[in-house]
Order: C-alpha cells, then structure tokens, then sequence
C-alpha cells in the first residue's frame, strides 16, 4: 500500500470523525425547479437543437454530446472544455424540458495508481469503508431522504467499465446516476442528475458517458 | 464461616469457640483446638461490624462478627487485649495436648523456597483461574469491537446516515478485511500476557516468600503427628487439628500441602523426617485423607 493511499485513507477517517466532507458545489442537492411556463408554451420550433457535438476536455479526455445537450458556460467554441477540471453539461432537447437531465464531469490532476486501468477502475472503491463513504457522498449529494436505487458495482457503458452507482431522490429532487472510470490511468468521474422517476433513467446521459475516450493516450499506445 | 473450600466445596458453618482469659486465646471447633498465648497476641482492631484479633501466628487476623458477641463482650474483649496483648501472660498457658508414644515428632522451619509454591497454590485456584479467563475475555471483546462499535455509533448520529440496508453488507465484508486486525492484536496481547502471567506469579511469589520468611518468628516449630491428628507449636502457641480437619493432600517437589478447613494449608517440608518417621507420616496420611484429592 503506498504511502498516498495510507494518507487519503487516514483523511477520510478523519474528515468523517469530524463530520466534514469535502463539499463541491456540483455535488449540493438539486431541487426540481419549475420550468418556465413560456418555455413550454412557446417551444423555440424556430432555433433548430445543436447537433452531436465532440467535447473536448484536458487531459485528452473526449466525448459525443448526444444531441440537444450542450456545454455550460461555452466560449465561442461549444466543444471546447479544456481548462476545466469540472464541466457541466446540459440537455436541452424538449423532453429534457420536463426531465431537466445535467451531467456534470470531474477531473482528478494527478494519475490514478495501478497496474492497469481495470486494477485502477478496482482499487478506487476496493476497501468497504471507502464504499460506504462513496455511498455517504452520493446520497448526500441527491437530497435528504435519498436511497440507493441499483447498489455500487461495475457497469458496463459502451465498450469500457464504469463503477457506477444510482440513487432515488426523494419527492421534488433530482435523482442521480454516479459514475468513475479510468482511462490511461486518468480519472474521470460524472455526476447525472433526472428529474425522471420512472423505470427507465439517464439514457442519454449512459449514450454520452460511453463515448468517453482519451484518443490522444490511444495513438501513443 | 469462612469462604468455600479450595475445590469449591462450602463446608457450611462451624460452631467456633473463643476464650479470652489470663494464658491467652483458646479457639475450640470441631476437629481444632488452638491456643495463642499474650505475647503472641498483637491487638485488636475494629470496623463498624467486626472485631480483629492480630495474631502473630497465621497470616490472616481473627475476625468476630460485633453483632454477635454483644456490647458487653465487645467491651470485655477491648479490656483484656489493652491489658496484655504483647506482654507476658499472667497465668501459665494450659498443657499441650499430649501424643502417644508412637506418634512421629519433628521440629520444622520453612525455607524460602519451600514458601514459594505455597503462595502459588493460594494465588492458583479455580476461583482465580475463572476471574483471569473472564477479564481475558472481556479484554478480548471490548478492544476488538472498539472500532466497529465507532464506526456503528458514528453511523447512527450521521445527519446524512446511509440507509441500513446498504450499510449491512459493507459492515460485514469490514469484519472480513479490516475488524479482525484489531481483534487479532488484542488476541496476541491477550495471549502473550496469559503466556507471561504464569512466569510472573512464580515471580511475585518469590518475593512474597522472602518476604514472609523475614517476618516470619524466629526459632521452629514442632510437629506431632498420630492417628488423632496432627498438633503444631511454637512460641508457646499451638494447636491440635483432627484429620478430618484436613480434605486434601498435596506434593510439590519434597513439600506435602495438607489442605484445610476456610482455604487453609499445612505445610510439611518431608526434609524434617527421619526415613523411618517419613514412612509412618505418609502411611497416616493416607489412611486419613481422601484418596481421591492425593493425586495432584
């Protein structure tokens, strides 16, 4: 066990025995705001919804916006999320009028240890005690009153393993789909809130999560 | 009377006898007959419901329950001891018991070494043996469920507490990988301080024994031993014990340990006798204690 790992071990300990977590702002709750009354009275049939869009992020990360979804806060270029270590995305299709989908995705600067990436993807909730806190922070972050919808475990989006996790929120909060994998070694980790309560959740937010893809670590293989 | 016997066996009370007159103190119970005389006697004490007689023979001081002796005898008792304990006796003590001729006689003093297992069969009973495995045991259980009980503790005050359900599984794989650690530490320690203990007790008994051979009164002590029983004196002290007094028998080495009424032993080093005298003592004191409390 490296010395690192020893010590975020011991912080996460630690933190916990002082009720402290670290806070994130992406992580807060949601709240179901109510849409707009004119936004669904007057749908905008003129501007046409922003096609597939590549979204660049550092550290060579790559992903297909699904259509209608759209980088938050974008300069001129809409796929263009470098500099960020957190970026947010949004849907923005009519359906997503009432489901108000959000993806938000975190970087770590520093490499994940390991042999490979399936030994990295296992060692990142390895001990029970760090899954117990994995399960702490995404319940947390859902809403008070949350459950865990589909327990914490490997899931499969596209042709890579995610460890993913999704919660039920309780009445008036968004519910969430939890997800990290490693690529290259690196760390990227998404947090995909619904307002959708029915059986079938985060389709469009499973479709962008499995068109993650480091190309640039790729070729250099 | 006294507390239940070494193999947990209560003997149920026994009438008991004192007299306090101008020789000294005369204890009278079935099987025993004792006398201490006033230079022998150091004082008395008192608590609010008992009376201590200190004698210098024997290592534990008389006690009389106040309640039922009555004021006046308390007070009688208070007068006679402030009178003469620890000065020559105004009256000449009463006869020894006599033994007939057949009886085996020796005259005995304790070596330290031959204190030492004597004090390690008193510390060494089973009462002892239960009392050690149990705080064993509480030890063991308390310092290993430490950090589960923390871990479920800060569980249950966590404003944002994970649904029961989903902590469960994670608790019980955590006894799997990480709560046996401490249980296994504590086990070790555990196992090292019993694996130790015994080596201390010989220890601590060795100091003991030096001890009690500095304090204890100079000069032998003689033994007579006949069908009847066994009488001992020394100092002007005695005391004539019945066999039936006695219920086990012990060897340590070349120590005989009779055991006694109320926990009691008598020591008898076999170096005392003669080999003639040897035979005879052990031929007495296999027909007259159990058989089945010899083999030890």
């Amino acid at each position: 066990m490296t010395d690192a790992l020893r010590r975020g071990r011991a912080m996460l300990l630690l933190s916990y025995l002082l009720a402290i977590a670290p806070a994130h702002a992406e992580d807060a709750p949601e709240a179901i705001a109510e849409p707009a009354p004119d936004a669904i009275a007057t749908p905008e049939a003129g501007d046409a919804l922003p096609g597939p869009t590549v979204l660049r992020l550092d550290q060579g990360f790559v992903l297909d916006l699904p259509a209608g979804w759209v980088l938050e806060e974008a300069d001129d270029d809409p796929g263009d999320a470098t500099g960020r270590r957190v970026v947010r995305v949004v849907c923005r299709t009519p359906a997503c009028a009432r489901t108000q989908e959000t993806c938000t995705l975190r970087l770590r600067t520093g490499p994940v240890e390991g042999a490979d990436d399936a030994a990295r993807l296992a060692g990142l909730h390895a001990a029970p005690l760090s899954r117990y806190f994995r399960l702490r922070a995404v319940l947390k972050s859902t809403s008070p009153g949350a459950s865990i919808r589909r327990p914490i475990g490997p899931e499969r989006f596209g042709p890579r393993d995610w460890i993913a996790v999704e919660t039920e929120a309780a009445p008036r909060f968004k519910s969430g789909l939890f997800a990290e994998t490693v690529i290259g070694g690196r760390y990227l980790g998404a947090i995909c809130k619904t307002c959708e309560t029915g059986p079938v959740r985060h389709e469009s937010a499973r479709a962008l999560l499995a068109s993650a893809r480091r190309p640039a670590w790729s070729a250099a293989r | 009377m006294g507390p239940p016997s070494q193999d947990g066996r209560d003997p149920g009370p026994v009438p008991t006898r004192y007299r306090l007159d101008g020789a000294g103190l005369t204890q009278t119970a079935p099987d025993l007959a004792s006398f201490v005389p006033w230079p022998r006697i150091r004082g008395s004490a008192e608590d609010r419901d008992h009376l201590f007689l200190m004698v210098e023979i024997g290592d534990v001081p008389i006690v009389l329950p106040k309640a039922h002796l009555g004021e006046q005898v308390v007070a009688d008792i208070r007068r006679w001891v402030l009178a003469c304990a620890g000065r020559p006796a105004p009256v000449p003590p009463p006869a020894e018991p006599v033994a007939g001729p057949e009886a085996v006689r020796a005259t005995m003093r304790l070596t330290v070494e031959e204190r030492v297992p004597i004090i390690l069969r008193a510390m060494e009973n089973p009462l002892a043996r239960r009392a050690r495995l149990v705080a064993a045991a509480a030890w063991f259980a308390g310092l290993s469920l430490l950090y589960p009980a923390l871990l479920a503790m800060l569980w249950a005050i966590d404003p944002y507490r994970v649904p029961l359900a989903d902590t469960l599984p994670l608790f019980a794989e955590m006894a799997a990988t990480d709560f046996w650690k401490p249980a296994a530490i504590v086990a070790a320690v555990i196992g090292l301080v019993l694996a130790v203990h015994p080596r201390a007790r010989r220890w601590f008994a060795g100091a003991a024994a030096q001890d009690l051979d500095a304090e204890a009164p100079a000069g032998e002590a003689r033994i007579v031993i006949d069908g009847a029983g066994i009488v001992t004196a020394q100092d002007g002290a005695h005391a004539r014990l019945g066999w039936n007094l006695f219920h086990g028998y012990e060897r340590v080495g070349d120590l005989v340990i009779l055991s006694m009424r109320w926990n009691d032993v008598l020591p008898v080093p076999l170096r005392i006798f003669e080999p003639e005298a040897r035979a005879r003592f052990e031929a007495l004191a296999e027909r007259h204690l159990p058989m089945e409390t010899r083999a030890r």
